[in-house]
C-alpha cells in the first residue's frame, strides 16, 4: 500500500505539473482527489491494513492528498495568471482609430462677442435687456434729441417704414424705453441688431449689432463713465492696454467722448491694423443730456448719467481678425466653426 | 475738411510741429483725420525772365526760350512746347535734376538736336491748380533766381479734419485757428479787411427787401467794379488746391477764399442781370421756375426760398444761384450777398431739389449772422489788394432783428456737476474766454456769454463741455460709480443661452441672418397669395427688392444660409437661429400714430433649425446616413427634455412649405409651439438645397412660459423593475404614438416606460402592414413586482392591443 501511495502520488504531483489548462488541472483533480479519485479509492482501502498500521498510513495518505492540494492550487493560480495575461493579449486594440465622438456646433462669433462684454458689465451692476428693432422715429430720434433736420435721419442712411416708423438706427432709443418705463437707478446694457442703409461690402452691412449702455442716478458724473468704461476696456481687452477718451458728439450726449484703447498688435506704434495711428477706436459714450432726461420726466437737476454705444461687429472683427464683414452673415460652416 | 498750415499761421503763431498740433486739437474735439504733405516732391524750380524765344528748326510747334535766371547766372536755353510765352515773362524753370509735383525728375534733353537746360512749368505740374496749357506766369513781385516752391509756400502740410455738426464754426480756417489759439495759449488775429471805396456809392443803385425774415435773418450787400476777371494770385490759387477747392478766376476764387476763411458762402450777381436793382428775398410762388448755374431747369416748390429780382427768382437761397445772372467775361458789376438763411429751409430746399452745394451744406449746419458784413468787407480788400475790383461806397444790410447773445448764468460747482473733475471759477474762465467766450466772475456765480458764432452753446451743459474739453478728458481722474446694484440678465437672455447650449450639444451652428424677406419668398415658399403678405411690414426705401420686407418667417433666410453651404461643400449642415419675425402692430397697420410707449411691430421670437445633406460622413463605425425628419424630431425632443415640458405631441401635419406626409406641428401645454417636418420637395428645389432638407421652429415666448426646467425632485424608486418585449403587427398607417398610449393605458400605474425598439415592413409582416416591437417596463414604487402580477398585467396590455388595434400579436 505504501508503495501504491508513492507512485499514486508520484504520477499525480506529474500530472499537476503538465496541466496546461485549468480545465486540465480540474481533470487532475477530480482524478486524484474526486470522489472517486485514486487518492481518495486509498482511503477507503485502508481497512484493510492492519489496525496498528493504519494512524501511519492515514498519516501519510493526508500528507500526500496535502501536497496534491497545493501543488493543484499553486498550478492552478499560475495557470489563471497565464490564461489572464493571453485574453489581455487578445483583446489589444488600435488605439490610434478615431473614437466616435459627439459631433458639437457653436454659438456665432457675434453670440460670443455679446456673452463675453455683457458678463463684464454684468458683473459691475448692470442689466442686460433687449428692445424693439421697428421703432419709431420719436424713439429713434426725436427724444434723442436729434433735430428734424439732422443728416441721420436721411432717407439715404435711415430705413423707414412709414413717416414715422422706421428700423432703429441705434440701440439708443431703448434709453429712452427703458427710462419711461422704470425708476432711476437705470443701469442696463442692451444687445441688438440695428439697421442703416449701407452697401454691404468688407466693413459695412445694412444690418449689424450694437451694445449700449446706460447708467442713470444721483450724482452719476464723467469721471464715473471713464471709470466704468475704462474697468471694461482693461477686462475685455487686457490690463496692460491704454485707454484714452476724445471729445466727440452725439446729439442725446453731452459732454460726448470716443473711446481708443491703444492698438494690441503694435502695442501703440503704429501699424496696420490701427492705421498707423496706436489707436483704435471702441466706443462712443457721453452724459446722458438733459434734454433726453427732460424727455423721459427725469429731472436733470437731480439725475445725472451716462451712456455709451459699440459696434460689436468691429469688436469681434479685431479680437480673431477677421478681414471682412460679410462672414459675419453668410453662415459658411467652415467659418462658424473656427469659434468655440 | 482741409486746412494748409500755411494759411492757418496767417492768423495763429505756430511753434508746435504738424504731428503735436494734431494730436492736440484731436484731443480737444477738433479730430484731424489725417496730415498730408502737398508739394513735398517739388525740387529746384526757379523764376526766370524769358529774354528772346525762336522757333525751334525742326518742329513747328516747339520754341527756344533764352532765360535768365539772375544776376550772376549763365543765361539758359529751355525747349517748351507753350504757346503763352512772350520776351520779358518771369516764369518757373524745373532745372535738370528737379522734380515737378506729381514726381517726375526733369533732366537735361534734347529736342530735334536742340539741348533743354531744364523746363518751363505749367500750374498743373507745380501743383497750383488744374491748369495744364500754358507756362505758369509768377505774379507777386519774385525775382529772376527766387526759389518759386519757397515763394509761394508750395510744399506744404494740409490738415484733414473731421469736423462734427455741432460746430460749424469749426468749418474755416479762422475757426480752426481759434482752437490752435485757445489750446496753445497764442493770440488769434483777424483777417485783414483793409480797402478804400470809391466815390460811388451802392446805396440808390440796390435795395433789398427781406419779405421772409424767419427764412433769411440777415441779407447784406456790396457792389463791386471790375477791373479785371484774371487769374487769382498763385499763393491763393495754391491754398484753394490744396484745401481741396479747383481755383476758377479771380471772382469765383475771392468768394470761395474768403468762405473757406470765415464760413460764410458768398454769391456774385451779374449786377446788369439783376432787374431793377432790386433784391427780394421771398418764398417761391406757385408755377416758377429757374435755371440754375448747372444749366438745370429747376421747378421750384412754394415755400421754398428764393432770391428774386424785380419779376423773378435769380437764385435758389443758400443752395444755387441762375444761369441768367452768372458772372461772364462781359461783367462789369457784381453785387455781392452774404446772408443768413435758416438752416431748416435750406436743407429741405436742398433735399427737395436734390441738389447739395458747398453752400447749401454749411447753410444747413446753421452759420453766425455776425459774419455776413466782414465776410463783404475781406472780399473788398482782396478784390483791392489783387487788382481785380473795387467796392462801391457803402453796404447794403438788411438785418431785421438783430440778435442778442447768449448769456448763461451758472457756477463752478454746476458746471463740475456732471463731470466729477474738480473744476474750480478759475478754470471755467481759463479754458472759455480763449475761445471767445465772454466770462464774468462774481462771487458766487459765473456769468458766460456766448460769441455768435458758437450757435451750439445755449445751456449750462453746452459750458461743462466746452471746459472740459479744454480742461483736457484724459486729466479727468476715473472713479466707479457708488452704490450696489444687482447686475443680471434679462429672461429672454437667459433663455436664449439655455436653448443654444442644447442646440450646440446637439451638433449645431448657429447662424445670424439678415432679417429680411422678399415677396418672390412667399411664392417660393407656396403661401396662399394673402396669408403673411397681408402682416409683412415693408419697407419704403429697400437697398434691393430681396430685403424690401421684414421677415414674418425664418425659413427663406435659414434656407440661404443652408444653400452657401450645401454650394461650398459636400458636408452636412446643421445650422439654427435664434430670431425674430416681424408683423405690424395695430396702429402701423391701419396708418395711425404709434402711441409713445408702444412699440410699432409685434417682434416675435424663434427658434429654427435646418439639417440638410450627410448627418455625419461615414465613419469605420457607420456608414454615412442624411439628415432625416427624425433627426430634426430628436433636437425638438431633446429641447423640450432640457426645458422640462412634459406630453409634448408631434401632430401630422400637412401645410406648405412641409412635406405633406413628413411634417408635425408640436403641441405642448394644449398650443401649438412649433412645426419639426422635411421641406416639401418643390420648396427645396425653389431655394436650391438638397431636397431632404429638415427643418425646425419654435417660438419661445410659450416655451419660456410652459419651461419647468427641472425645478422639483423625484425621488428614486426603491424596488426593482421588470422589462417584457411586446411586438404587434398593424397596418401601417396606425400611429406608433397610439400604440404606445394604449399600452399604457391598458398597464396603468406600474407601466413605467414603454420604449419603442424596432419597426420591420416586409414580407414576413405582409403587404402594407409593419410589426412594431415595444419593451415595457413595470415598476412599483411600493414593492417588488411578483412574477404573476407583471405577467397578468402584461397580458392585459397584449389584450387590449388585440382589442384596440385587431392586432396580430408577434
Amino acid at each position: 500500500m505504501k508503495e501504491r501511495l508513492e507512485a499514486i502520488l508520484g504520477t499525480a504531483l506529474d500530472a499537476v505539473a503538465q496541466a496546461e489548462t485549468t480545465d486540465a488541472l480540474e481533470d487532475v483533480r477530480v482524478r486524484f482527489l474526486g470522489r472517486k479519485g485514486e487518492l481518495t479509492a486509498l482511503l477507503r482501502q485502508m481497512g484493510q491494513l492492519a489496525p496498528e498500521l493504519r494512524p501511519a498510513f492515514g498519516e501519510a495518505l493526508n500528507r500526500a492528498r496535502d501536497r496534491v492540494q497545493a501543488e493543484l492550487e499553486a498550478r492552478q493560480a499560475a495557470l489563471l495568471a497565464r490564461e489572464k495575461q493571453e485574453r489581455l493579449r487578445r483583446e489589444t486594440i488600435d488605439v490610434t482609430m478615431p473614437g466616435r465622438a459627439p459631433v458639437l456646433g457653436s454659438a456665432h462669433p457675434l453670440t460670443i462677442g455679446i456673452r463675453e462684454v455683457c458678463e463684464i458689465f454684468v458683473n459691475m451692476g448692470f442689466k442686460v435687456i433687449e428692445g424693439p428693432e421697428v421703432e419709431t422715429e420719436f424713439y429713434n430720434f426725436t427724444a434723442l434729441n436729434t433735430p428734424a433736420y439732422h443728416p441721420a435721419r436721411d432717407v439715404q442712411d435711415t430705413f423707414y417704414i412709414s413717416d414715422s416708423v422706421l428700423l432703429r438706427t441705434q440701440t439708443s432709443p431703448m434709453q429712452v424705453r427703458e427710462m419711461e418705463r422704470s425708476k432711476p437707478p437705470v443701469k442696463v446694457v442692451v444687445p441688438g441688431k440695428v439697421y442703416r442703409r449701407d452697401q454691404i461690402d468688407a466693413t459695412h452691412s445694412p444690418v449689424f449689432h450694437q451694445i449700449e449702455g446706460l447708467l442713470v442716478d444721483e450724482g452719476v458724473t464723467f469721471a464715473d463713465l471713464k471709470g466704468v468704461l475704462t474697468a471694461f476696456a482693461h477686462q475685455f481687452y487686457g490690463a496692460d492696454r491704454k485707454v484714452r477718451f476724445r471729445p466727440h458728439y452725439f446729439p442725446f450726449t453731452e459732454p460726448s467722448a470716443e473711446m481708443d484703447v491703444s492698438c494690441g498688435l503694435c502695442g501703440g506704434a503704429g501699424c496696420r491694423v490701427c492705421k498707423g495711428e496706436g489707436w483704435i477706436e471702441i466706443l462712443g459714450s457721453g452724459m446722458v443730456h438733459p434734454n433726453v432726461l427732460r424727455a423721459v420726466g427725469y429731472d436733470p437737476e437731480a439725475l445725472t448719467g451716462f451712456a455709451f454705444g459699440m459696434g460689436l461687429e468691429r469688436i469681434v472683427m479685431l479680437k480673431y481678425g477677421i478681414d471682412d464683414m460679410r462672414l459675419l452673415f453668410e453662415n459658411d460652416l467652415r467659418f462658424l466653426s473656427q469659434f468655440r | 475738411m482741409r486746412v494748409p498750415v500755411s494759411w492757418l499761421k496767417d492768423y495763429v503763431d505756430i511753434d508746435l510741429d504738424v504731428e503735436t498740433l494734431a494730436e492736440r486739437l484731436t484731443m480737444t474735439g477738433t479730430k484731424v483725420e489725417a496730415v498730408i504733405p502737398v508739394g513735398s516732391s517739388l525740387r529746384d524750380i526757379v523764376a526766370c525772365k524769358v529774354l528772346e524765344l525762336k522757333r525751334h528748326p525742326q518742329s513747328a510747334s516747339l520754341q527756344i526760350a533764352k532765360v535768365a535766371l539772375g544776376q550772376g547766372m549763365p543765361v539758359r536755353q529751355v525747349v517748351t512746347a507753350a504757346s503763352n510765352l512772350a520776351a520779358g515773362d518771369l516764369v518757373p524753370v524745373v532745372l535738370p535734376g528737379g522734380r515737378i509735383a506729381d514726381g517726375t525728375e526733369i533732366g537735361q534733353m534734347e529736342f530735334g538736336g536742340v539741348v533743354s537746360e531744364g523746363m518751363l512749368c505749367s500750374a498743373r505740374e507745380l501743383g497750383v491748380s488744374a491748369q495744364a496749357d500754358g507756362i505758369l506766369h509768377l505774379d507777386g513781385g519774385i525775382a529772376p533766381g527766387d526759389d518759386v516752391v519757397a515763394h509761394y509756400t508750395l510744399a506744404d502740410t494740409v490738415l484733414e479734419f473731421e469736423i462734427t455738426p455741432n460746430r460749424p464754426d469749426c468749418l474755416c480756417v479762422v475757426g480752426i485757428a481759434r482752437e490752435v489759439a485757445a489750446i496753445t495759449g497764442k493770440t488769434l488775429r483777424t483777417p485783414e479787411v483793409s480797402f478804400t471805396e470809391l466815390a460811388d456809392a451802392i446805396e440808390g443803385r440796390v435795395s433789398i427787401d427781406i419779405d421772409d425774415p424767419d427764412l433769411c435773418p440777415r441779407y447784406s450787400a456790396r457792389l463791386f467794379r471790375l477791373t479785371g476777371v484774371g487769374q487769382s494770385p498763385i499763393v491763393m490759387q495754391a491754398r484753394l488746391s490744396a484745401a481741396g477747392v479747383r481755383p476758377i478766376n479771380a471772382i469765383v476764387d475771392v468768394t470761395n477764399y474768403v468762405m473757406l476763411e470765415l464760413n460764410q458762402p458768398l454769391h456774385a450777381f451779374d449786377f446788369d442781370a439783376v432787374g431793377g436793382g432790386r433784391i427780394v428775398v421771398r418764398r417761391a410762388r406757385s408755377g416758377e421756375s429757374l435755371v440754375t448755374l448747372d444749366r438745370v431747369e429747376r421747378p421750384l416748390q412754394p415755400g421754398m426760398l428764393v432770391i428774386a429780382d424785380s419779376e423773378k427768382p435769380i437764385a435758389v437761397a443758400g443752395v444755387m444761384g441762375g444761369e441768367e445772372s452768372e458772372i461772364t467775361d462781359s461783367t462789369t458789376t457784381v453785387l455781392l450777398e452774404s446772408a443768413t438763411f435758416n438752416r431748416q429751409s435750406v436743407w429741405r430746399t436742398s433735399r427737395d431739389l436734390k441738389l447739395r452745394t458747398e453752400a447749401s451744406s454749411r447753410f444747413e449746419k446753421g452759420l453766425d449772422p455776425a459774419t455776413t458784413v466782414p465776410a463783404l468787407n475781406r472780399v473788398a480788400h482782396l478784390f483791392e489788394v489783387m487788382g481785380a475790383g473795387k467796392a462801391f461806397a457803402g453796404i447794403v444790410d438788411n438785418y431785421p432783428s438783430p440778435e442778442r447773445p447768449t448769456v448763461i448764468r451758472t457756477t463752478a460747482a454746476r458746471i463740475d456737476r456732471s463731470l466729477g473733475a474738480g473744476i474750480t471759477a478759475e478754470d471755467v474762465r481759463a479754458c472759455l474766454v480763449p475761445l471767445g467766450f465772454g466770462v464774468i466772475s462774481a462771487a458766487d456765480e459765473i456769468q458766460v456769454e456766448v460769441p455768435s458764432f458758437r450757435r451750439d452753446v445755449t445751456e449750462e451743459i453746452d459750458l461743462a463741455e466746452e471746459v472740459v474739453r479744454i480742461w483736457g478728458y484724459n486729466v479727468v481722474e476715473p472713479t466707479l460709480p457708488g452704490g450696489a446694484h444687482a447686475g443680471g440678465y434679462s429672461r429672454e437672455y437667459r433663455f436664449a443661452e439655455r436653448l443654444r447650449h442644447v442646440l450646440t450639444a446637439s451638433g449645431g451652428f448657429e447662424a445670424l441672418t439678415f432679417p429680411f424677406m422678399s415677396d418672390a419668398d412667399f411664392d417660393r415658399l407656396g403661401s396662399a397669395v394673402d396669408e403673411g403678405r397681408r402682416e409683412a411690414i415693408r419697407l419704403l426705401n429697400p437697398m434691393v427688392e430681396d430685403q424690401a420686407l421684414m421677415r414674418t418667417t425664418m425659413i427663406p433666410s435659414i434656407l440661404a444660409s443652408v444653400r452657401v453651404n450645401t454650394r461650398r461643400s459636400a458636408r452636412g449642415t446643421f445650422l439654427f437661429e435664434i430670431g425674430r419675425v416681424y408683423a405690424a402692430g395695430p396702429e402701423l397697420a391701419a396708418g395711425q400714430q404709434v402711441p409713445t410707449g408702444a412699440c410699432p411691430a409685434v417682434e416675435t421670437r424663434m427658434l429654427i433649425g435646418a439639417m440638410a445633406g450627410p448627418r455625419e460622413a461615414a465613419q469605420w463605425f457607420a456608414p454615412e446616413r442624411p439628415f432625416d425628419f427624425y433627426d430634426a424630431k430628436g433636437v425638438v425632443q431633446a429641447i423640450m427634455e432640457d426645458l422640462g415640458i412634459d406630453h409634448v405631441e408631434y401632430a401630422r401635419m400637412d401645410r406648405l412649405p412641409y412635406h405633406p406626409g413628413r411634417a408635425a406641428s408640436v403641441v405642448a401645454g394644449g398650443r401649438a409651439v412649433g412645426v419639426v417636418g422635411q421641406l416639401h420637395p418643390d420648396v427645396a428645389a425653389a431655394y436650391d438645397v438638397p431636397e431632404g432638407t429638415v427643418l425646425f421652429e419654435l417660438e419661445l415666448e410659450p416655451l419660456m412660459e410652459l419651461a419647468t426646467f427641472h425645478s422639483a425632485y423625484s425621488p428614486l424608486p426603491r424596488f426593482p423593475g421588470v422589462d417584457r418585449d411586446v411586438a404587434v403587427v398593424l397596418p401601417i398607417h396606425v400611429p406608433a404614438e397610439g400604440v404606445k398610449q394604449a399600452i399604457v393605458q391598458a398597464g396603468g400605474d406600474l407601466v413605467e416606460s414603454v420604449r419603442l425598439f424596432d419597426v420591420y415592413t416586409g414580407p414576413q409582416v405582409g403587404e402594407g402592414n409593419r410589426s412594431l416591437a415595444y419593451t415595457v417596463t413595470y415598476r412599483s414604487m411600493e414593492r417588488t413586482l411578483t412574477d404573476d402580477e407583471v405577467n397578468q398585467v402584461h397580458a392585459r396590455v397584449r389584450q387590449a392591443l388585440v382589442d384596440q388595434f385587431g392586432a396580430a400579436l408577434r
